[in-house]
């Protein structure tokens, strides 16, 4: 489980880390959409390029980031799979049926294969250097405008960043619980599909009571600490702009510029 | 001259469900600036009390009641007004730790009361300085053990600048050496600060210096006095399910080996001084 | 046969960023049938060994012999059952873990899974509620309406159930009263003297002294000292090097020899140390 990479910061202190996660968000949905202007083999190296220097500049392992790419890598393939057998157009290589491997065929599937990959790439750098709490801030101001339409983004933001300031603390509370149903003789591997449903039970209810007390003395505490439902509330946690973000948004307005020229029109 | 802070008359309580009153007809004051235990066993009505006082919970119906916070009665209207007179450390560190860092969580309360930006930053710094944890401003909860939350949470709270700090079993779930610290903390800042201490507890050792103990049995108020009169009446803390702290224990086992400790020998200093004086005669 | 811990390191989520070590280079002999006390700071790895008793953590490299089992890295989740049988672990706040509908129920969780047939189950879970002073009409009731002090019974009762040869506790009686820790202790401490080995997590010293033969010394998920309890508090000096406390008597006894009133040996208990004052005072008188 502590394997998985996708979702998860890692703390460091590149210039990636010091960049407004505003910033980084839009740079990360704005990159999704760059990739559709790649159409030839050199706006795909641009791209590719230039993920990985964004890579590099994490400075993290890069292990890190083919273990974000690995449980993906599966799929990806197929799809690459099924680009190479099923695109049609350009000199015909191979024959069968409905299938064939065309000139086209092989380039893009290749440049599905690079578009993923470098997606997925680009969207780990954003969650390994910005923390969850960071993003959704940075979503909140994103969200902003919605505040006209009466959607109550503040109340919202409190609750997404009560929500992950537990994610640590349910999680231990899990595997304690875990532990102690295993040392009781609970097995949570064995047995059909019903007899593993039914193992869960003395995890769940556990989980469940717990998680209230949890609900139920933080709402004690936040009354107790003066917080009203509703009333106007400062703001201690700010998002500044930095010279970082200019360096980040230069960099992009570069490869749009770059896209844009070698491109085939 | 004392003033006296808190003011409770003819208080009782009863959970939703349940046929017994969780707290009957509790009467007491506090003087403000003083330190006041409130010992009883598990399930005696001490946290129900503590709750009461900042109106978390509201009493029965009764005439009669009343409850007065440096001089406001606590009803609807002036709650959030007392609310910013006391607060509250909870028992569990975790589950009262809202923010997602130290510096985040000690503003809570500031952003509660729309404090602006810029005081709210010089309030977080010297609160957390007070307690000694300027140094973990960008610490994560996880990080912390478990008396370092209980720092954050009294920082938290002497932010707001309340005249009352009730401690309601905040020590219960630490480790010796973090109950300690958190005491010397309290004990520091209600002479700095000149607040009142109201510390609900287990911890017997701890109430032998207070100002005034309150012992709760069963949802009634059985005593209220000096902990040199509380202790010394055995019967009715026996009664009440607690323990002697360790000098009145040795003293009874003093007592059954064949030697009488006079009464006024009530504190380990003067159980030293009195042994050691004696030792010198002989 | 005893409990032996051969060169035992663990180490948390070896391979990912966040690798760090919970025990390093652990050895010790247990002899069985002994109370033995665990004590170390928060943090000196003393939960993480004791996960170590029940294979619920497999050591990274090392041996553990223990109950008739060996554990090693290697060894599977495979016919752990009965070694978890033979040892049972009482986690700190144990009342997180009930879940049945009823307090019998949950009390025969253990037994049932370890295969003991539903009479016997029964008959054990009944016999140990008892024991931790549950009340037999509320058996039939859920055990969350209970109050925080008797769902940590219920709990207890519920390890007890199936009488494991080796008993580890993980504090079992934080944030109890006075009255009710005493209690929980000396149902420990009887459960040793019928021939278990119990093994006790504490950070309270007295406790330590009151119950205790041997005691294990954790620090930075190291093994400092391995002794007997009379021996680790003949040593202030030691003791105060590594930020351990003495208990409550003995640290009384050295304020008295500090103002010069001696005693002959350091007492461990309130018992003792009135016992050598009195002493002190008649031999005096005579």
């Amino acid at each position: 489980m502590s394997k998985i990479i996708i979702g998860r910061y890692i703390p460091g202190n590149s210039i990636i880390y010091k960049m407004d996660p505003r910033g980084k968000i839009i740079a990360a949905f704005f990159f999704i959409a760059l990739i559709f202007l790649a159409n030839n083999w050199i706006t795909y190296s641009l791209i590719t390029l230039f993920t990985f220097a964004a890579v590099f500049a994490t400075k993290l392992k890069i292990k890190t980031f083919w273990q974000g790419v690995r449980p993906l890598i599966w799929l990806i393939l197929f799809t690459s799979v099924l680009q190479l057998f099923f695109t049609t157009g350009g000199k015909v290589y191979w024959h069968w049926g409905i299938l064939n491997i065309s000139h086209y065929g092989i380039e893009n599937s290749i440049y599905i294969f690079i578009r993923f990959v470098m997606i997925i790439l680009m969207s780990t750098v954003l969650t390994l250097t910005t923390t969850p709490l960071e993003i959704s801030e940075g979503m909140e101001w994103i969200l902003t405008p919605l505040k006209y339409l009466k959607v109550p983004i503040g109340q919202i933001a409190l609750v997404m960043s009560i929500a992950l300031r537990f994610v640590p603390t349910l999680m231990d509370e899990t595997v304690k619980i875990m532990n102690a149903q295993r040392a009781r003789g609970a097995d949570f591997n064995d047995g059909g599909l019903v007899k593993r449903a039914k193992a869960i039970i003395p995890i769940l209810v556990p989980l469940f009571i717990n998680s209230l007390t949890i609900a139920i003395d933080l709402a004690v505490a936040m009354e107790s600490r003066g917080y009203r439902e509703g009333e106007k509330r400062s703001r201690y946690r700010v998002l500044k702009w930095s010279q970082y973000d200019w360096i980040n948004f230069a960099f992009f307005a570069l490869l749009t510029v770059l896209l844009l020229i070698f491109r085939n029109h | 001259m004392t003033k006296q802070i808190i003011e409770v008359e003819n208080l009782s309580y009863k959970y939703k469900d349940a046929t017994d009153l969780a707290l009957k007809n509790i009467s007491f004051k506090v003087q403000e600036n003083q330190w006041l235990s409130i010992i009883g066993h598990n399930g005696s009505g001490k946290s129900t009390l503590s709750r009461l006082l900042n109106g978390l919970l509201v009493p029965e119906e009764n005439p009669d009641t009343k409850i007065v916070i440096d001089g406001l009665e606590l009803n609807s209207e002036n709650l959030w007004k007392i609310r910013d007179k006391i607060g509250i450390v909870f028992q569990n560190p975790d589950n009262q730790f809202v923010g997602t860092n130290v510096q985040d969580d000690v503003a809570f309360g500031l952003e509660n009361r729309n404090v602006p930006r810029s005081e709210m930053i010089k309030r977080v710094d010297a609160a957390l300085s007070a307690v000694g944890m300027q140094s973990y401003k960008n610490a994560e909860p996880q990080m912390l053990s478990g008396g370092q939350k209980q720092r954050v949470a009294i920082a938290g709270i002497i932010a707001i600048e309340p005249k009352i700090i009730i401690l309601d079993e905040s020590t219960s779930m630490l480790d010796p050496e973090g109950r300690n610290s958190i005491l010397k903390l309290i004990r520091k800042l209600q002479q700095q600060k000149g607040m009142t201490v109201i510390s609900i507890t287990h911890n017997i050792e701890e109430t032998l210096h207070s100002d005034d103990i309150l012992v709760l049995d069963s949802g009634k108020k059985v005593a209220q006095g000096k902990p040199e009169k509380i202790f010394s009446n055995m019967e009715m803390i026996k009664k009440a399910g607690l323990g002697l702290p360790f000098i009145y224990e040795l003293k009874q086992e003093l007592s059954k080996n064949g030697v009488e400790i006079p009464s006024d020998v009530s504190t380990e200093e003067k159980m030293v001084e009195y042994l050691c004086q004696l030792n010198s005669k002989m | 046969m005893s409990i032996e811990f051969k060169n035992v390191n663990y180490i948390y989520n070896q391979g990912t960023p966040f690798e760090y070590q919970g025990l390093k280079d652990i050895s010790f002999n247990l002899t069985d049938g002994n109370f033995i006390a665990i004590i170390g700071h928060t943090g000196s790895g003393k939960s993480t060994l004791l996960q170590h008793f029940d294979a619920l953590l497999k050591p990274t490299s090392g041996e553990i012999k223990l109950a008739g089992f060996d554990i090693t890295s290697k060894t599977t989740n495979k016919n752990l059952k009965s070694l978890r049988k033979k040892v049972g672990i009482v986690f700190q706040f144990p009342e997180n873990q009930l879940f049945a509908e009823t307090i019998l129920k949950d009390a025969m969780f253990g037994p049932l899974n370890f295969g003991m047939d539903a009479d016997l189950a029964e008959k054990n879970a009944k016999k140990w509620l008892k024991r931790l002073g549950i009340k037999e009409e509320l058996y039939e009731q859920s055990p969350f309406d209970l109050s925080g002090g008797q769902m940590r019974r219920v709990a207890i009762a519920g390890v007890l159930a199936y009488e494991p040869e080796i008993l580890c506790l993980d504090e079992p009686a934080a944030g109890l009263d006075p009255v009710g820790r005493k209690e929980i202790m000396s149902i420990f401490k009887e459960y040793q003297k019928n021939g278990h080995t119990v093994i006790l997590i504490t950070h309270e010293m007295d406790d330590v002294a009151q119950y205790a033969d041997d005691v294990l010394v954790l620090q930075q998920a190291k093994l400092i000292k391995h002794t007997t309890v009379a021996d680790l508090f003949e040593n202030p000096e030691w003791l105060a090097e590594h930020y351990l406390n003495q208990p409550h008597a003995a640290r009384f006894a050295q304020t008295l020899k500090q103002n010069g009133f001696k005693l002959k040996q350091t007492p461990l208990t309130i018992e003792q140390l009135a016992k050598s004052i009195s002493k002190k005072m008649r031999e005096y008188n005579e």
